[in-house]
């Protein structure tokens, strides 16, 4: 009973006198209306629609793919010459490590989703091949072998890019290799995989036949040939010329996170701006290939910048508010009650928990997106603090009126 | 009765009072030489365990036979309270108990330090024992590692960071920065007339400091040096001034020779992923991203948080995210982050509320956490507590000084002569 008493007394430390009771209704009422605003307006931004579009990748990764680990969009350019794709190199090695562990996230492909049909009838006249393609071929030692100077492809050999043709190489995998070597009725040994480096092998594309030089052999291990393998079958490295009408591709994978999706999707934007880009989905892993995937690329070059300037300003002024609420509770004394203090905590939390519940209801990341959810998070942060602060402050005056009162009695 | 007889009679021997303490003022040198000897090193992390438990030993000991009184202040519970909030989000999501005990025994480690230091009695001797266990840790580092150290070339080379022996080498530059700044605080703080000696090991431990290559380590520790010399010289301006002036021009002058390539390279990339998010190379910043996808989680979960280790396990990125505030935030909400950080700035108003010299490093570390809040993790570190339980010590035990008293001791007839010399 002591205990409620003295609670009483904390939460009734200042008598709210009846014009007060009005003010503190409305500033409690205010903060209520303000954190909620905060989530209608936020569903208005350009960002949110690109969380929504990473949200959907997500699920289409969860729920469409085997391996539940990647789906691959696709960015390729309608005119190479004006509008080149970045190049591989510095793209590769900006994400490399983006998010650390070991998964692959960004190559530069071509024919990824298959619609050419690109074959090496010496290997297998039915298996639709890609190509990874790099600009820089200055192969490093690696665990007593080789490896690519970035992608992380382990190779037999050093590599010598000027085998033949400048540009007419290709690396080919160890089982591409074996079938080759097996067809000649030859075993699988250092020695013949050596013996097949400079020899040139056929390359239908399309129909047309193109003569290359192999100039490596690839190893088909590790995360990196595990995830392009993945999401584009076989394929072969390539410099970066390829014949009409084939073309450069950067491929960027989509996992089961939405910050991840949302942070590729972002770089896509910048990096490829204009509409002289177009971006796919390639459904070469996706179960369901019949599903429409438009929907997934919604987030490229948002047009509708109307709403996201509406929803700026909202929030702005909701961030007036907000400071104004606060500065009118100090100028009003309103603060100094600590149970104004008190009812603060529901009103500051409520708003932030209605939506997450309605979110998990409806799983529509509109009502529940990022910039709500942050711009919450600062609000509450600044609200607890100076609840935290000033009910010190309001605990340290009525210990210091009890002592004052205890001194003169 | 013969028990009684035997308790009165330990009760009343000055001498194993005395010989508590002693022994006390060791088992502080050893474990906190131990921490950074032996916590990473497969078998020895068991010996900073053992040492804590003969402390908790001689503490308990110590506090039956020989305190009256003993008050345990209700600001030491703030720690325990965010360890308990830490469990809620563990329960329901992280599942990672393991981690969340290990916060549980730390906080318990800071609650033994700051019983510990209340028997030492001594602030001053207290950093010393610190400092004196850190140059012993130096002494081991330098003979672990003198051959890179005395190739000078390997400061400049791609692979210099030197102590992956020991632990994280970033763990490694903490506990070296945190020398520093104990170090520095007695050479510039110290009242006994050989206490400048002290800017000698502040030297070493900057030095080593920089060769484990933690660029969190140069922030800190230039934070800390500049943070020591503005409490110091407040009231003297126009030293303060020449003091700042002259370290900033030997700082950039160091950091521009070839020797410290490496190192300033390490540092431009810092600053630039501060500033603009990403590397002196145009790489995106793992760190700066991984803080904005911490927070992002955060904001997801802002009631619990995700529970200990949730940022490794529901970001996809298999490791903590780099940052100390986004980390907090990620793992255990919003009230996690105001418990944990309105503990630091309780301690900094405290400090800074109370007009006694030695109150001030709790404020400089404060200030370091705060910076360090940015590019390291440290509410998982055994030495953070160190640190919390020294600055619990002052603020609770060491008191303002009255205008009377201190007229008397320093025999000086104005406050502001008084301020001075405080």
């Amino acid at each position: 009973m002591k205990i409620f008493s003295k609670i009483r007394k904390i939460l009734m430390n200042k008598k709210i006198e009846r014009k007060d009771r009005l003010v503190f209704s409305v500033l409690l009422c205010s903060f209520f209306v303000v954190l909620i605003a905060i989530f209608p307006t936020c569903s208005l931004l350009k960002e949110t629609k690109i969380e929504d579009c990473a949200c959907q990748m997500s699920e289409l990764v969860r729920n469409n793919t085997s391996s539940k680990e990647y789906v691959s969009v696709l960015v390729e350019s309608i005119n190479e010459d004006d509008s080149p794709i970045y190049s591989p190199r510095e793209e590769y090695l900006s994400l490399h490590g983006a998010f650390r562990e070991s998964k692959i996230t960004y190559a530069g492909v071509v024919n990824a989703n298959k619609e050419n049909f690109i074959c090496a009838p010496e290997i297998d006249s039915q298996t639709n091949l890609s190509f990874l393609y790099a600009n820089v071929f200055s192969n490093v030692e690696y665990n007593n072998h080789w490896k690519h100077e970035y992608y992380p492809l382990e190779l037999m050999f050093k590599g010598d890019q000027t085998t033949g043709s400048r540009y007419s190489f290709v690396y080919i995998s160890q089982s591409q290799a074996d079938s080759l070597l097996n067809k000649k009725g030859l075993i699988s040994s250092e020695k013949n995989y050596q013996d097949l480096i400079g020899t040139s092998i056929t390359i239908l594309i399309n129909s047309i036949e193109y003569e290359y030089a192999i100039s490596n052999i690839y190893y088909e291990f590790n995360y990196f040939y595990e995830g392009l393998h993945e999401v584009m079958g076989n394929f072969m490295v390539g410099f970066t010329k390829y014949p009409e009408p084939l073309k450069k591709q950067a491929c960027y994978f989509m996992r089961n996170y939405e910050f991840q999706n949302m942070f590729y999707m972002n770089r896509i934007n910048s990096l490829y701006p204009n509409e002289n880009y177009i971006v796919k989905v390639n459904d070469f892993n996706l179960i369901d290939k019949t599903i429409n995937t438009d929907q997934y690329l919604a987030f490229f070059h948002i047009k509708e910048i109307g709403f996201n300037v509406l929803g700026i300003s909202i929030l702005i002024l909701d961030c007036i508010a907000f400071v104004t609420l606060l500065s009118v509770s100090i100028i009003k004394r309103i603060n100094q009650s600590n149970l104004f203090l008190l009812c603060l905590v529901p009103a500051s939390l409520v708003p932030y928990l209605l939506f997450k519940f309605l979110f998990i209801l409806t799983n529509n990341v509109f009502v529940f997106s990022k910039f709500a959810t942050l711009a919450n998070l600062v609000f509450v942060i600044i609200i607890i603090f100076y609840i935290c602060f000033f009910f010190i402050k309001n605990i340290r005056h009525i210990k210091k009126e009890e002592n004052e009162s205890t001194f003169i009695v | 009765m013969k028990a009684r007889l035997l308790f009165n009679s330990i009760k009343n021997n000055i001498r194993i009072k005395k010989y508590t303490r002693i022994a006390i003022c060791i088992l502080l040198f050893l474990y906190t030489f131990s921490i950074p000897s032996f916590v990473g090193r497969n078998p020895f992390n068991i010996i900073p365990y053992v040492l804590m438990v003969l402390l908790i030993l001689f503490v308990v000991f110590h506090f039956v036979f020989f305190k009256k009184n003993i008050q345990i202040p209700k600001n030491l519970f703030i720690i325990p309270a965010f360890v308990s909030w830490a469990l809620i989000g563990t329960i329901f999501y992280s599942h990672l108990f393991r981690s969340w005990l290990s916060l549980v025994l730390i906080s318990i480690t800071m609650m033994v330090f700051y019983f510990s230091f209340l028997i030492v009695e001594n602030p001053f001797l207290t950093f010393k024992i610190i400092v004196f266990s850190m140059l012993a840790f130096s002494l081991y580092f330098l003979l672990v590692y003198y051959k890179d150290i005395i190739n000078f070339k390997s400061f400049s080379g791609e692979s210099f960071r030197l102590g992956g022996y020991f632990d994280n080498v970033n763990s490694i530059g903490s506990y070296f920065y945190f020398a520093f700044a104990f170090s520095t605080f007695i050479a510039f703080f110290g009242k006994k007339k050989t206490d400048p000696i002290f800017a000698v090991s502040s030297a070493l431990f900057f030095v080593l400091g920089i060769t484990t290559g933690s660029r969190n380590f140069l922030l800190v520790s230039v934070v800390s040096f500049f943070a020591i010399i503005i409490f110091r010289y407040w009231k003297k301006k126009i030293i303060l001034l020449i003091i700042l002036l002259s370290s900033i021009i030997a700082f950039i002058v160091l950091i521009n020779l070839p020797l410290f390539s490496v190192v300033k390279e390490r540092l431009t990339n810092l600053l630039n992923s501060f500033l603009f998010g990403f590397g002196a190379s145009g790489s995106i910043g793992e760190r700066s991203l991984w803080q904005q996808y911490g927070i992002y989680l955060g904001s997801k979960q802002m009631i619990t948080g995700f529970g200990t280790g949730g940022f490794s396990i529901f970001s996809g990125v298999g490791t903590y995210s780099h940052a100390n505030y986004s980390e907090i935030i990620c793992n255990y909400g919003v009230f996690g982050f105001a418990i944990y950080y309105g503990n630091i700035l309780y301690i900094l108003y405290k400090s800074i509320l109370l007009k006694n010299r030695i109150v001030k490093i709790s404020s400089i570390f404060m200030i370091m956490f705060i910076a360090s809040s940015f590019s390291n993790i440290f509410y998982t570190a055994k030495d953070t507590y160190i640190v919390f339980a020294i600055c619990y010590y002052l603020i609770n035990n060491v008191k303002q000084e009255s205008f009377e008293l201190l007229k008397i001791r320093f025999n000086k007839a104005t406050i502001d002569e008084l301020e001075v010399v405080i």
